[in-house]
């Protein structure tokens, strides 16, 4: 909802999200899907190297989102 | 003769302002302030006591504070509460809200208050109380107390409620079936309404799908040497968590220095978010801030600024009004700083 | 195409010597009665009451009930079903007005049986309880065929031979009032082009439910009804297919009051295309598939507006509301008609799906709520088997509420228990409101 009302008051903004769907429902427009919802920005499960890496790309696909045409709520991959 | 106790702020109370917000709960015999103008419109009840607590106080130590409440009623014969008015104060919605809800669901017995719509305490507590829609401040105080007196005392005398619209409160999350009005069949209910929908006149629907607003999208935003933010609704805070923000219902949230720093370091920063397991947080920040991440591509000239604190609550089940608010206030503050676009990291 | 229907107000049933109608009294000959409603050798132990307004009378297991017609012209009341085949829906029909045939049994196989009270707060709850009630119980013949899918078929069929047969004695004799309708297709007189949608419960493979001329329709996805057919006896049913509070039956069919109403709308403010019964299927995917073919049918038909009426509660939320919706988003504008389950508790959400651009709903009322009904003297079939049988809305224990038939007869059940309790063919004078 907060991303929306951003979004209502003219400031571009994109979701940073793991539950998807549901940020569709509530009308999030630009969404970037998460790698989980206890560790968003990366998989804890890699090196420290490949997070670090993870990090990188999902921050990339969310400045990514930002710059992509939409109609709707739409998952940016 | 009913018996009701009457529940209200520091302010109410006639105690003090802003400076008395953290006073402990107590137990008042008899009327204080708004209870006086409830007892005038009351039929064969007495108000016999008036409980006050700070709204600072509540909002802190709500636990505590719902205890000593509890102790108080506990010691006390009474039928129904009435709490308030809260007008459009917030905090003072959220201990009208909380004490009703704690003699509806402890006591089993009806709790009324009064806010304004706007006030977050609506869509937080209509469900555990009668919460009569009333005006945004105290200057309505005189108009809004018959409605609330009049749903007291039908409360009072176990009359049958006509439903949330015709008793003036917000709907409680119930739904009954009863008798349309005038008899008029769902046939004609039903012909009617497509009629007036096909001339483009008004109808009111039986049934309201609850809709989530749509916002038009924005144009794409190429964001080289352009200014960004990011905020958060992870939960994610200093450690010790200094501005005590919720894990969830959130209606405050932190602002945190972050200035030229490349990375969050383990052992400086927490979730307090109650919505998920924080462990993982704890061990690496930049699972919900990939400040490492943001700055590199800083560096990689992708954007030029990123706005040097993070604003971060938990955005576990925050009420539809709290959201608005913090979103418009935090907004301008980007505003301030000229920012062009913004990230939005979630669990 | 014109259908006149010659109303005969009926006053009071009798048993006696002779099947007659005079001076609104309508006097039965059991055992003839009972050799006609049973000439194919269904039922047996076959016992005709006759239940008033304001009787202290409890009729359950109700099965069934039709509307007695009769066709001047010789053609079978209900062609193709009880008779042989001919089309419906033009000329001449006599009906009894202010009574109706009901069906009821002994035991109830598929829960999908209900209950009418003639009296007290139930009798608000079933749109049966206003009229003169020609009652009989029975079994079915062959004990093999007391199995969900056989448990109201034969006493459909039985309830409109019945009705049939009551029918002739309205040979020859003049009605009091008039009911006219006037239909014709493909009306060009710039009116909004609207149509009804009936959504039947008639998944394939599911017990019997409506019958189009005698043919079982499940499975069917659509079939466009012309509206004066209603009223003609092309429809029957029901045979098992709906919840009580639900169902449809042949009297509902005949006297529908969306269709009279949509009727007496055409060629005034609007031009009824047509009327489709629409169906009901249970995959997901296939619930868009086929919702998709009703926004196509409706864009062939040339609709600018469509009513629907959904079947009942449950998944089935989801096929109504991605047709409406579908429909919204081609520019074709709808109400729905539905009824809402919020629980016995009223918290639920009436709908278990919505879709936004659904704006305009009829509410009937809720499938679940709780009422308290006192012992009725008489019983028209076996409460007792609410101790034994699958019944919707009825429940052998309950912690706060205790079982629903307490030891003295009188109940506490919710309207799931109430036959047609949903009016949502437009009997319905509830709605639903915020608390």
């Amino acid at each position: 909802m907060m991303v929306k009302e951003i979004e209502k008051n003219g400031m571009p903004v994109v979701h940073m999200v793991n539950m998807v769907p549901v940020s569709q429902g509530i009308g999030s427009n630009r969404i970037v899907k998460t790698y989980g919802i206890s560790f968003p920005m990366n998989d804890p499960n890699v090196t420290p190297e490949e997070q670090k890496k993870q990090r990188y790309e999902l921050v990339g696909r969310a400045l990514k989102a930002l710059n992509t045409s939409v109609t709707g709520p739409t998952l940016i991959s | 003769m009913k018996k009701i106790v009457v529940f209200v702020n520091q302010y109410f109370g006639q105690i003090g302002g802003e400076e008395m917000a953290d006073i402990v709960p107590e137990l008042r015999e008899g009327l204080v302030g708004p209870a006086n103008a409830m007892q005038a419109l009351l039929k064969d009840a007495q108000i016999t006591h008036t409980i006050i607590c700070g709204d600072n106080y509540m909002a802190s130590n709500t636990t505590a504070a719902l205890d000593t409440i509890r102790g108080f009623l506990e010691g006390i014969p009474f039928d129904l509460l009435i709490a308030g008015p809260a007008f459009n104060a917030g905090r003072y919605g959220f201990s009208c809200g909380e004490v009703c809800k704690l003699v509806q669901e402890v006591f089993q017995r009806p709790a009324v208050t009064s806010m304004c719509e706007t006030n977050p305490g609506v869509d937080l507590y209509r469900k555990n109380a009668y919460v009569v829609a009333g005006s945004a401040s105290a200057a309505g105080m005189r108009k809004d107390m018959p409605k609330v007196m009049a749903l007291v005392n039908k409360l009072l005398a176990g009359e049958e409620l006509l439903g949330a619209e015709a008793e003036g409160y917000f709907p409680r999350g119930i739904r009954k079936e009863v008798p349309y009005e005038g008899g008029k069949n769902a046939a004609d209910r039903a012909v009617d309404m497509l009629l007036a929908k096909l001339a483009g006149l008004p109808y009111v629907s039986e049934y309201k799908v609850e809709q989530e607003e749509r916002v038009e999208p924005l144009p794409p935003i190429d964001v080289a040497g352009k200014r960004v933010a990011f905020m958060t609704t992870s939960g994610l805070v200093p450690i010790g968590n200094p501005d005590r923000i919720p894990s969830g219902s959130c209606t405050h949230y932190g602002k945190y220095f972050i200035g030229e720093q490349d990375e969050l370091k383990s052992g400086e920063w927490i979730s307090i978010h109650g919505g998920y397991n924080v462990s993982f947080a704890a061990e690496n920040p930049m699972l919900l801030m990939p400040l490492d991440a943001l700055r590199q591509h800083q560096k990689d000239g992708h954007f030029s600024y990123l706005y040097p604190y993070v604003y971060s609550l938990a955005g576990n089940q925050t009420a539809k009004g709290d959201a608005i608010r913090m979103a418009d206030e935090i907004l301008a503050e980007f505003r301030k700083d000229g920012i062009d676009a913004v990230i939005v990291g979630s669990t | 195409m014109k259908l006149e229907i010659g109303n005969f107000s009926v006053k009071d049933i009798q048993f006696g010597e002779e099947t007659s109608f005079a001076n609104g009294v309508l006097t039965v000959n059991r055992e003839e009665a009972i050799a006609e409603m049973n000439k194919e050798g269904m039922l047996k132990n076959i016992a005709l009451y006759v239940a008033r307004p304001g009787d202290s009378t409890r009729i359950v297991p109700a099965k069934s009930t039709a509307a007695v017609r009769y066709r001047p012209d010789g053609r079978s009341a209900f062609p193709g079903y009880t008779g042989s085949t001919a089309m419906a829906g033009d000329g001449v029909t006599y009906a009894m007005d202010g009574m109706c045939v009901t069906a009821a049994g002994l035991h109830s196989r598929l829960g999908m049986n209900s209950m009418i009270d003639m009296s007290g707060p139930g009798a608000e709850l079933s749109p049966y309880s206003k009229l003169l009630n020609l009652v009989f119980v029975a079994e079915n013949a062959d004990p093999a065929e007391d199995i969900p899918a056989m448990d109201n078929v034969h006493f459909v069929k039985a309830s409109c031979y019945l009705a049939e047969y009551l029918g002739r004695t309205l040979e020859n004799q003049e009605p009091e009032a008039w009911e006219t309708y006037e239909w014709d297709a493909c009306q060009d007189n710039g009116l909004p082009r609207v149509a009804f949608f009936y959504q039947q419960c008639n998944i394939p493979k599911w017990y019997d439910g409506t019958y189009y001329y005698g043919y079982e329709l499940n499975g069917v996805p659509s079939t466009i009804v012309q509206p004066l057919e209603w009223l003609d006896g092309a429809l029957t049913g029901d045979g098992g297919a709906l919840p009580g509070n639900g169902v449809r039956t042949t009297y509902s069919f005949l006297t529908a009051p969306i269709i009279k109403r949509l009727l007496q709308e055409h060629g005034k403010t609007i031009n009824l295309a047509c009327t489709v019964l629409v169906g009901h299927v249970e995959p997901v995917d296939d619930k868009q598939r086929i919702a998709n073919a009703y926004v196509s049918l409706a864009k062939t038909l040339g609709l600018d507006a469509v009513i629907e009426m959904e079947s009942h509660c449950g998944n089935v939320d989801v096929d109504f509301m991605m047709t409406l919706g579908g429909l919204e988003r081609e520019g074709i504008k709808t109400v729905g008609i539905f009824v809402e389950n919020v629980g016995r508790d009223g918290t639920n959400p009436g709908k278990t799906y919505a879709d936004p651009a659904v704006d305009a709903l009829v509410s009937t009322g809720n499938t679940c709520q709780v009422y308290e009904l006192p012992a009725m003297e008489t019983v028209l079939g076996n409460l007792d088997s609410y101790k034994e049988d699958p019944y919707w809305g009825v429940w052998l224990s309950d912690p706060v509420r205790g079982p629903s038939l307490r030891e003295d007869g009188s109940l506490i059940v919710d309207t799931h228990a109430f036959m047609e309790h949903d009016g949502l063919l437009g009997t319905s004078v509830l709605t639903m409101k915020d608390f």
